[in-house]
């Protein structure tokens, strides 16, 4: 696994599945939580940065002499925002110009050479962010309700909802035994539950994700 | 400007083309892609007729000898070592379309009916092993099937507006000869193999025409993007043999050989830019003997020249950092490059992945593969 932030050399795309991360946050969240697993040993995980760098990276990836060696699946992960729709086409852009095949709307991963597939945070079925999901996944639900009134009382409660969520989030890892940590580093703390909905439906995907790049993928997991 | 090539049945290539040429050409690719058989293909192009190139890339490639006795030199230009099969080099320039055709020339020596010993051609003029032989030789035209005794090469050369020129060379005892009649100049190369760290004799002669003709100051431009304390390279004589020596601002002037390869061959890539003003100039392994942080300077003064002289400069690189140098150094004029990847596939296959500017700068500035 690599980030943009922290590569200092040429990464080898040696592994079946390539997964395109927007920003170290959700890199390293992903990380924490799933990717560490035996199961998901088959993914190479990239942080591309920002939504914009998504189109130009994923073509020059696809350049890429050992992505074409190796890789059999691209999945793209972001923030749904407050508009999926245009997520969407922003990431079926990209694997367009990329010549790849344009995954469906619905975020399932579509077998081809190589397959692909979206998901989008929080639970690939609305607007919102990565930090939606983690309140959605929160264990300690007076604190996340005395996290909520901080904003009201602190008079920012009027914000947009992306913007809600991670002050929240942010609030509730600072009243955390280690307030300094990122987000990526909480979930490696254990601060939000893997099985709630919003964070099975990441997983979902990544296994998906994983049985589309091998070689007798069927339609049924084999998890 | 060349805008294109396309490449039949050259050395491993069966059948290549590459489009998009832009100012400075860079070619990568693992080993034995196929790099510097694209580049000789751009040379022995830009060079038609010349049966000298041939001879250099030969020797160059460290083939041995090629001669009348041994025509495995010669042979190895055709594909599968095939000289049957025509080789064919075409290219897209601002004019037209150039088209050079390569064909073997056979010696026949069968004998049918108890004649004459004859010989055949898979090409359009005859020639005999020793040499060439006029009205003797026996013209007949390439099945594709191989050719058993290779006597030498024909050329034919269509340029822009569609004239036709052709000549021919002939394996003899001492080489390959060429016999050359009516072929249109080319586009003018300057080719430096990516062994050949510096050839004293050929410099000191480049140098002596770079000061008979003023151009000192845009030779030493390039020097002093590796040296720059270089004040003058000066041309002299040691034991009646040719010597090169340099100011770098020491007591006494030091001979070049003494300030390293990457000098050497900084020299050698200058005067081919400066003396030899060809419209190409080709450098396989660019980056050899050339230190990480001259590379961006390096970039820099070779633009600077092929800009001024409306050159292109066509070039191999194994290394990341000459990369990252050229995006760096081409930031400003991001037209002026082009990066092309040299793929081999396993059956043989070569094929080349174009990545223009704006791709060899994301590649470059996150550490995506391009090589």
């Amino acid at each position: 696994m690599t980030s943009a932030s922290t590569r200092s050399y040429t990464p080898k795309l040696d592994k079946p599945v390539l997964l395109l991360v927007e920003g170290a946050n959700a890199f390293y969240f992903l990380k924490s939580l799933f990717l560490s697993r035996p199961e998901f040993h088959d993914i190479f995980a990239y942080d591309f940065g920002s939504i914009s760098q998504l189109k130009l990276q994923m073509e020059t990836i696809a350049k890429a002499p050992s992505f074409r060696r190796f890789t059999k699946a691209v999945g793209v992960v972001r923030d749904a925002e407050l508009d999926p729709s245009s997520a969407i086409d922003s990431i079926r852009g990209a694997y367009r110009s990329a010549g790849m095949s344009e995954p469906k709307v619905d975020g399932c991963v579509l077998p081809g050479s190589p397959a692909t597939g979206f998901f989008l945070f929080p639970g690939n079925g609305g607007s919102g962010c990565l930090e939606n999901a983690c309140l959605g996944a929160y264990r300690n639900q007076p604190e996340l309700d005395c996290a909520k009134g901080f904003l009201i009382c602190a008079g920012r409660a009027a914000r947009n909802a992306n913007w809600q969520a991670k002050a929240v989030v942010h609030a509730l890892i600072a009243i955390s035994d280690k307030p300094e940590m990122t987000l990526g580093e909480s979930a490696r703390a254990g601060l939000w539950d893997p099985t709630v909905p919003e964070l099975a439906a990441a997983e979902k995907f990544l296994k998906e994700l994983c049985n589309s790049a091998k070689p007798q993928a069927g339609g049924e997991l084999k998890y | 400007m060349l805008k294109s090539l396309s490449i039949d049945n050259f050395r491993g290539i069966k059948h290549l083309k590459i489009g998009n040429f832009s100012r400075v050409n860079i070619f990568v690719g693992g080993n034995g892609s196929g790099k510097t058989s694209v580049l000789e293909a751009l040379a022995v192009l830009a060079s038609p007729g010349d049966p000298h190139m041939l001879s250099k890339l030969a020797m160059w490639r460290d083939m041995g000898p090629m001669n009348s006795q041994i025509d495995y030199p010669l042979r190895s230009f055709f594909f599968e070592l095939n000289a049957g099969r025509e080789i064919t080099l075409s290219a897209v320039t601002d004019a037209g379309t150039q088209r050079l055709a390569i064909t073997g020339l056979q010696v026949n020596i069968s004998q049918p009916n108890g004649a004459e010993s004859s010989l055949a051609m898979s090409g359009v003029i005859s020639q005999g092993v020793n040499g060439p032989v006029s009205s003797s030789g026996r013209i007949e035209e390439s099945s594709g099937a191989d050719v058993s005794n290779l006597a030498g090469v024909s050329y034919q050369f269509v340029d822009e507006i569609g004239e036709t020129a052709t000549a021919t060379a002939s394996l003899i005892p001492m080489g390959l000869q060429g016999m050359v009649r009516t072929v249109r100049r080319g586009l003018g190369v300057f080719y430096i193999q990516g062994r050949r760290a510096n050839s004293i004799a050929e410099t000191a002669e480049a140098i002596t025409r770079i000061t008979e003709s003023g151009d000192e100051e845009e030779f030493l431009r390039i020097i002093r993007a590796i040296e720059p304390r270089c004040r003058s390279v000066q041309v002299g004589l040691l034991g009646g043999q040719p010597i090169l020596f340099a100011d770098v601002g020491k007591m006494k002037r030091l001979s070049i050989s003494l300030l390293g390869d990457g000098f050497c061959r900084a020299c050698l890539i200058a005067t081919g830019l400066v003396a030899a003003a060809p419209k190409i100039t080709i450098v396989d392994d660019i980056d050899a003997g050339l230190h990480h942080t001259v590379m961006e300077n390096f970039w820099r003064a070779i633009l600077r020249i092929c800009h001024r002289r409306d050159m292109q400069l066509f070039c191999s690189s194994h290394s990341d950092e000459m990369l990252r140098a050229a995006v760096t150094a081409l930031t400003e004029s991001p037209d002026d490059l082009k990066l092309f990847r040299i793929d081999k596939s396993q059956d043989g296959h070569v094929s080349a992945e174009n990545y223009d500017f704006i791709h060899a700068q994301t590649a470059s500035n996150n550490g995506i593969e391009v090589r």
